[in-house]
């Protein structure tokens, strides 16, 4: 199999960019996974790719195979693209059973009689439903339909394997285990899966490579490590792990990098080199669990402390998280400790501040 | 997995393209049946009643002198005014009853409600014909109530030939449709809304004034609308009442003018029908600019969170009382009277009719050959008329809201255009089709023209019932067949219609009823071996025959609730399927 080629894909809705001149390539084999808020574009991406949507303008391609060329005037149909789609509410037919939604693929493709039902039993089995297989989608629970809803699109080995938030609509726990069995699955049948997610965990946890998208555009795309460790925004540093994020006035610190200075004059030391540009904005983003909270009988000796006010505190049981005032941001802290009274001060280590430079 | 999937590819490509070809000729092939069916014969109407002479003769010529003549006729102008005051009565009675026995019936304790909702909307599935006839055994002129009390009484408080009189009864006919949208406007109103009402203090009868009334205001300006129009192409209460009565109306005008004249002109009556059609599209354009394209299918579903039902305390009784005495007076007698009628040989107060007991009316209709014909026409008509028309509307259906077809939004247009006709200028329109197109003059006076009128006036009933459905049915399940490589056609036909099966056969049921009890259509189309029950009850009632028409009547109502009850069971049913 081949590479999928995204190339200026483009989806305007009247003024309106859903999807604004969007290029990636998906690897033989590579799990990518477009991640971002709701209305970022990703579905519509997806849904182009699929053939569901047709975009303004760009190019899809997988191999020699052109799906979607708008120079060309070439629009396949769905049927024509042999893609894999999961549904976020897995859309099985209500009508049929869960041997007769997974053959129907095999049906359409006039597969010999003998051959098909292997490859249901095939499918089945690797979802491990084959003792399923003459029920009806209503009589299974949620996790299930999902499972039958993937072996119907396993059963025919789609060229791509499409995932529209499949994870979404089960509880917190089956969707843990669901993760991890999807993840063992597509790397067995190496199948190119392009999966779709506003959840960053799943996205860290599955993906070979991450597109961050906002506002129809890709933000960043990378590995997980390297959109969680090196994000190139704030907003990928929010996304991705719910940084806090401080802004102020950066100035020149002597040699050693430069000061942020935060609306009620508390300073930062932050590790970057200053810049000839007009604005000297600069937001830093941290991360929650990144933070030390200490009080003043704890007479704390790190060089980046500001003073702060706690507001609420949550236990939420591992851990506890702490909203604290600092002038007039609000930060979240991870804190495994009680903390009593309101005043603390709040060490930000210079290694864990991630500078972004604000453009007017 | 490389090897397996190229073959494979290759064998869905060819058969793709192929089944492409087959898509879109269905596609085209449903655009071209509607189009004809609905356009055609309006067109012959305007054609017709712009030419000199009619259709089937040489040396016409265009002209509007036809237009001309007719607005220089007194009567014309009398039946046009007679129809407005009667649709004006009509609809007054009709918003009256209808509106306030949905409030009393969504929002009131009472015992029985359920029975009492039944018996209510019963008149839907009764032909206004069969209804128009058993008032007319009771209260007409001659009737049974009427005699009784002039004998008691000295006279009646009632004129049922006087257009008011036909007004009320008109009313009363269509007061069934008026409840049930009401109804269900009322079931989808957020009940949260009136419990906000109430906690903030408004006491029940000030939240029905001000909440419940005012949000119910759409529905009620789309109601009047609608129960003008059926006032106006009102056929069975003005012949029945007004036509012994010398009072004619736009729709006995038409039949007159056509039917009732040894050399009818028909250039006139095209332009009168087709002033008449001008009209009530007038008024469904109103009424679709007045309630907007969402609120176009109304459905009655059920809504988890039931509004509290008001209970009135010491006068609870009263609502239900009042709704089951008018449902024995409107309904349950009159087709009781009908059915006395149908077995006795005179039925007046001055004698008993048990002394008078007979079963010669339904002899007398199964010895002739002409019942048993009409009725089989009738079941041959309404049954491949209603399949005919459910597979047309289903694939338009989907071909309108599941399909990227660019005449999509026009074909709904062109679907629910049929609403805008009244059914004797459809009968009118097909006919003068069959006399003027070559090699279809041998559809004439056969069943199957009548078969294709009915179709074209079933469309918007089929459409309404079909729709919900379709749309209700979630994009993903065909977007999936899509991807998982099932063309456009072959996921209507293995998704979409075999998930919407209910629905169809609902709208196959609810169209047969309605085919079975039609008549104004079949006016102008049927000819000898052609009848149909319908027509055959108006000609029977025209030779003065009371007891046979009594008989036929029993008979078609016997069928119509049969069908009804079918109908109500699937409608349980499909609601359980969907949720």
């Amino acid at each position: 199999m081949a590479d999928l080629i995204v190339t200026g894909l483009t989806r305007a809705y009247g003024p309106v960019r859903a999807v604004d001149d969007v290029s990636f390539t998906v690897r033989d084999g590579e799990f990518l996974t477009l991640l971002g808020p709701s209305g970022c574009g990703k579905s519509t991406t997806l849904f182009s790719i699929a053939g569901l949507d047709r975009p303004t303008a760009g190019r899809i391609a997988i191999g020699d195979t052109v799906f979607y060329d708008s120079a060309q005037q070439i629009h396949l149909p769905p049927e024509r693209r042999n893609c894999g789609l999961v549904f976020q509410s897995y859309a099985l037919w209500p009508h049929m059973t869960v041997r007769a939604n997974v053959e129907f693929p095999l049906r359409l493709r006039k597969v010999p009689a003998a051959q098909a039902k292997a490859k249901v039993e095939w499918a089945l089995s690797l979802v491990e439903m084959q003792d399923y297989a003459h029920r009806w989608p209503h009589e299974l629970s949620g996790g299930q339909q999902q499972r039958v809803a993937l072996a119907r699109t396993l059963v025919y080995e789609p060229l791509l394997l499409l995932l529209d938030e499949p994870l979404s609509n089960l509880d917190a726990k089956l969707r843990l285990r669901a993760r991890g069995w999807l993840r063992d699955l597509q790397s067995r049948l190496k199948l190119t899966t392009v999966y779709v997610t506003h959840d960053q965990e799943e996205a860290l946890a599955l993906s070979d490579r991450i597109a961050v998208m906002n506002g129809g555009e890709i933000v960043q795309l990378g590995t997980p490590q390297d959109i969680y460790l090196q994000p190139r925004s704030a907003f990928v540093a929010d996304f991705v792990g719910h940084s806090n994020i401080l802004s102020g006035e950066a100035v020149r610190n002597g040699q050693a990098g430069i000061l942020l200075v935060l609306s009620d004059r508390q300073k930062l030391h932050i590790d970057t080199e200053p810049r000839a540009a007009a604005s000297n904005r600069l937001q830093v983003a941290i991360r929650p669990e990144h933070i030390a909270l200490f009080t003043a009988a704890d007479r704390p000796t790190g060089e980046n402390l500001l003073r702060g006010r706690i507001v609420q505190r949550d236990f939420l049981g591992a851990h506890i998280e702490y909203i604290v005032e600092v002038g007039d941001t609000t930060l979240r802290v991870m804190g495994t400790k009680q903390i009593s009274g309101s005043e603390v001060l709040l060490e930000l280590p210079v290694q864990r501040c991630m500078p972004f430079w604000q453009d007017e | 997995m490389n090897s397996a999937t190229t073959p494979e590819r290759m064998l869905a490509s060819a058969a793709g393209s192929a089944q492409r070809d087959a898509a879109a000729t269905v596609q085209s092939g449903v655009a071209v049946i509607i189009t004809l069916l609905v356009i055609a014969p309006l067109l012959m109407i305007l054609y017709q009643s712009l030419q000199t002479a009619a259709l089937y003769e040489t040396g016409r010529s265009w002209t509007l002198g036809n237009y001309a003549k007719l607005f220089t006729q007194a009567e014309f102008f009398g039946a046009v005014k007679n129809s407005l005051a009667l649709a004006v009565v009509s609809t007054s009675v009709a918003m009256v009853i209808g509106v306030l026995s949905a409030i009393a019936l969504s929002r009131i304790a009472m015992p029985m409600r359920n029975w009492l909702e039944s018996a209510m909307l019963a008149p839907i599935y009764v032909s206004q014909l069969v209804l128009a006839f058993g008032w007319y055994v009771l209260y007409g002129p001659s009737g049974y109530i009427t005699l009784a009390l002039k004998r008691w009484l000295g006279g009646v408080p009632w004129d049922l030939a006087s257009i008011t009189g036909m007004g009320v009864l008109g009313g009363m006919a269509m007061a069934p449709y008026i409840m049930l949208n009401c109804m269900s406007s009322l079931a989808l109103t957020d009940a949260s809304l009136e419990d906000a009402a109430r906690s903030t203090g408004a006491s029940p009868w000030r939240v029905l004034r001000s909440i419940t009334i005012p949000l119910l205001r759409p529905a009620i300006v789309y109601l009047v609308l609608l129960s003008f129009v059926g006032g106006l192409e009102m056929l069975s209460i003005p012949l029945i009442f007004g036509w012994p009565a010398g009072l004619e109306f736009f729709t006995t005008y038409l039949l007159r003018e056509g039917l009732g004249k040894t050399v009818p002109d028909y250039g006139m009556l095209g332009a009168a029908a087709f002033i008449l059609v001008v009209l009530v599209a007038s008024f469904v354009l109103l009424q679709r600019k007045v309630i907007g394209a969402a609120q176009r299918y109304v459905t009655v579903r059920g809504k988890a969170q039931r509004p509290k039902l008001l209970d009135l305390g010491p006068w609870r009784w009263l609502p239900p009382l009042a709704l089951a005495l008018y449902v024995l007076f409107t309904s349950i007698l009159p087709l009781a009277g009908l059915g006395l009628r149908a077995v006795v040989r005179f039925l007046t107060p001055l004698v008993s009719p048990w002394d008078y007991l007979t079963l010669d009316h339904f002899r007398a209709l199964f010895q002739q050959e002409i019942f048993g014909r009409a009725l089989l026409n009738s079941v041959i008509v309404s049954g491949v008329g209603a399949a005919l028309t459910t597979v047309l509307v289903a694939l338009a259906a989907v071909m309108i809201h599941r399909s990227e077809h660019r005449f999509g939004r026009h074909l709904e247009l062109l679907v629910l255009l049929p609403r805008a006709v009244p059914g004797m200028v459809v009968g009118i329109g097909f006919l003068w089709v069959t006399l003027w197109t070559p090699g279809l003059s041998l559809l004439h006076g056969t069943i199957w023209i009548l078969i294709i009128a009915y179709t074209m006036r079933g469309l918007p009933t089929a459409y309404a019932s079909i729709t919900p459905t379709v749309l209700q049915i979630g994009r993903e399940l065909d977007q999936s067949a899509r991807v998982s490589g099932a063309d456009w056609w072959t996921t209507c036909w293995k998704i979409v219609l075999p998930i919407a099966k209910t629905a169809l056969g609902a709208s196959y049921l609810l169209l047969f009823l309605s085919f079975f009890k039609e008549y104004a259509a079949a006016v102008y189309l049927t000819g000898a071996g052609g009848e149909v029950v319908g027509t055959q009850l108006l000609h029977m009632w025209a030779k003065g025959d009371a007891g046979p028409v009594a008989a036929l009547s029993v008979v078609q109502l016997a069928f119509t609730l049969v069908l009804a009850w079918m109908i109500r069971r699937m409608g349980k049913e499909q609601k359980t399927w969907l949720t």
